[in-house]
């Protein structure tokens, strides 16, 4: 993906912390609750399956948030290249700013989907290897869970500037494999469900919606236009 | 057990009404000081506020001696998805269910088919306090102090004819009641269950009417439902307005959405994988840890000899 950029991205500016910071509150709010939740008892009944299943849902958040970010960036930077206003090269600059929020929440996935396994294999089913098995390997929607979760933490241990550097061209192969343990995320959480609800099928068809919106910007990627390069055209009025 | 009446029930529902407003706007009043944090997750109303408090039992243990599941837990942990898919939602969406009159057509293949009120029923049946093992197919399970009669009863006063091998249950249809039957995307309303004759007649069958001393509240089926201790809870159908002796063997709701996941006999038994949960071991409300899943949830003694000569793994 052309749109994916070094993180210390040039011409984040002024909007830099700001975002980062936003990014890392907003980032760190269901934590927040939880911990509100579980210190105020006010869990379920089944307060381990409760627990379980927000922090998934909190990993499938932030795994979501990571995904929209591209599209996100290359969409305001295509509106900003229409215009040579103030306007425009602020959603010029958003855009440099928000790039690096696809590590950050891609992190954050990591981080609760690592509390989500923790608490089932641990909290739940005590580390009891029996057990374990039964409710894991006999399982589809486990198996492809804990796919998802170990391609999640390739992609987090190999996140770090160095790593990235190490891998060269490999790091960009290696990191589309997010595309992948998004599908898998999408059917652990469709599988996991005792009927397909209109927000899990909801929440499935918005993950397909920014999956497929990576389209057009490897069409654009492809075709070797340099988003500069369309803003010139966008200039002169051609294609 | 003496069947309450109309003065036991009244005053408690004006309670009732008084307390789920008070606490609906203690929740309004938390919601806006969370969310003024950052923290706004609401909440209808605390658990345990909106229904009451416990009747008396005859007994806290089961005779296993494992302990009554908290008439809270019971009473605000539910499965019933005519009203939400939420568990912890049931009691707050379902509040409001209205449910007198009520009356419950059993007709089918019986020499004396009969509709019922619900009154007459209690009345025709005083109410048997039974302590069972409810065990979720979703691996949690409950100890809960039931009051009703035996399936049984009510259907030798219809007579079954000769050619009736089934019983066949359904669910109150009424999307304006239940608005969770307004989903109609994954489900074909109403809810339907379904037992083999001598299932149903078997003593461990029971209809019921009460739990912990008290009339059902609508999330736990009100006014009458059916629990069948030795099968998935989703065998025991809530809010029952008819019941039918067939021939043939019931599709029932869950056989419907999803016929390689649940099939008609749902017994428990941890020896038969479901797709999604491990029915080796489950959690038992209000304990931490799990514990082992016993094999017909522990009534072996009293029903495997419905089975002899089948295979459970087939016939799950």
């Amino acid at each position: 993906m052309r749109a994916a950029r070094p993180t210390t991205s040039v011409g984040a500016g002024r909007l830099g912390l700001p975002v980062r910071v936003a990014a890392h509150l907003w980032a760190l709010a269901p934590l927040a609750i939880l911990i509100y939740v579980v210190a105020a008892d006010r869990l379920t009944a089944n307060p381990i399956e409760d627990v379980t299943r927000r922090l998934g849902r909190d990993a499938l958040l932030m795994l979501t948030l990571s995904l929209a970010v591209t599209p996100l960036v290359w969409v305001l930077r295509r509106l900003a290249s229409d215009r040579r206003r103030p306007v425009a090269r602020a959603g010029h600059g958003l855009g440099s700013a928000l790039q690096p929020l696809r590590r950050t929440f891609g992190l954050y996935a990591f981080f609760y989907a690592s509390l989500h396994l923790f608490v089932f294999a641990v909290i739940d089913f005590g580390l009891d290897p029996t057990l374990l098995v039964d409710a894991v390997l006999k399982k589809r929607y486990a198996l492809v869970g804990l796919a998802a979760f170990l391609i999640l933490t390739a992609l987090a241990i190999t996140s770090t500037r160095g790593w990235r550097r190490r891998l060269g061209m490999a790091w960009r192969k290696l990191h589309r494999l997010v595309y992948v343990a998004a599908g898998l995320v999408v059917l652990h959480n469709l599988w996991a469900a005792k009927a397909l609800t209109t927000g899990r099928l909801a929440w499935a068809a918005l993950i397909a919606g920014l999956l497929l919106a990576r389209i057009p910007i490897w069409v654009t990627a492809r075709r070797g236009l340099s988003y500069d390069r369309q803003n010139s055209s966008a200039d002169t009025g051609r294609p | 057990m003496k069947p309450l009446d109309d003065s036991d029930i009244t005053p408690e529902h004006l309670y009732l009404s008084r307390r789920t407003f008070i606490s609906g706007a203690a929740a309004v009043a938390a919601g806006a000081v969370l969310a003024g944090c950052g923290l706004g997750e609401s909440k209808t109303a605390t658990p345990g506020e909106t229904t009451g408090t416990p009747g008396s039992v005859s007994s806290t243990l089961d005779e296993l001696g494992d302990p009554l599941t908290s008439y809270q837990d019971v009473t605000t942990y539910n499965n019933f998805y005519e009203f939400t898919t939420n568990k912890d939602g049931v009691a707050a969406a379902s509040k409001d269910f209205t449910f007198t009159p009520w009356s419950v057509e059993v007709s089918g293949l019986a020499a004396k088919p009969r509709t019922f009120a619900i009154e007459e029923l209690t009345g025709l049946f005083p109410d048997e306090e039974r302590i069972y093992r409810m065990r979720c197919v979703e691996a949690w399970s409950m100890v809960i102090p039931w009051l009703g009669f035996p399936l049984r009863k009510l259907l030798e006063t219809v007579e079954p004819t000769p050619e009736a091998k089934y019983v066949r249950f359904e669910t109150l249809l009424d999307p304006e009641e239940m608005p969770g039957q307004k989903d109609t995307s994954g489900f074909s309303w109403p809810y339907v269950e379904g037992l083999r004759l001598d299932e149903a007649m078997h003593d461990l069958t029971l209809l019921s009417t009460g739990l912990y001393g008290k009339r059902l509240l609508p999330q736990n089926g009100a006014p009458l439902r059916l629990v069948v201790p030795w099968k998935y809870g989703f065998k025991s159908i809530k809010s029952i307005v008819r019941i039918q002796l067939v021939a043939e063997q019931p599709v029932s709701f869950w056989m419907a959405s999803g016929p390689s996941e649940y099939g008609f006999y749902a017994n428990v038994n941890p020896d038969v994988a479901h797709p999604r949960w491990s029915q080796k071991s489950e959690r038992r409300i209000g304990e931490s840890g799990r514990r082992e899943t016993l094999m017909f949830n522990g009534y072996e003694k009293e029903v495997a000899a419905l089975y002899a000569g089948m295979d459970l793994s087939k016939d799950f």
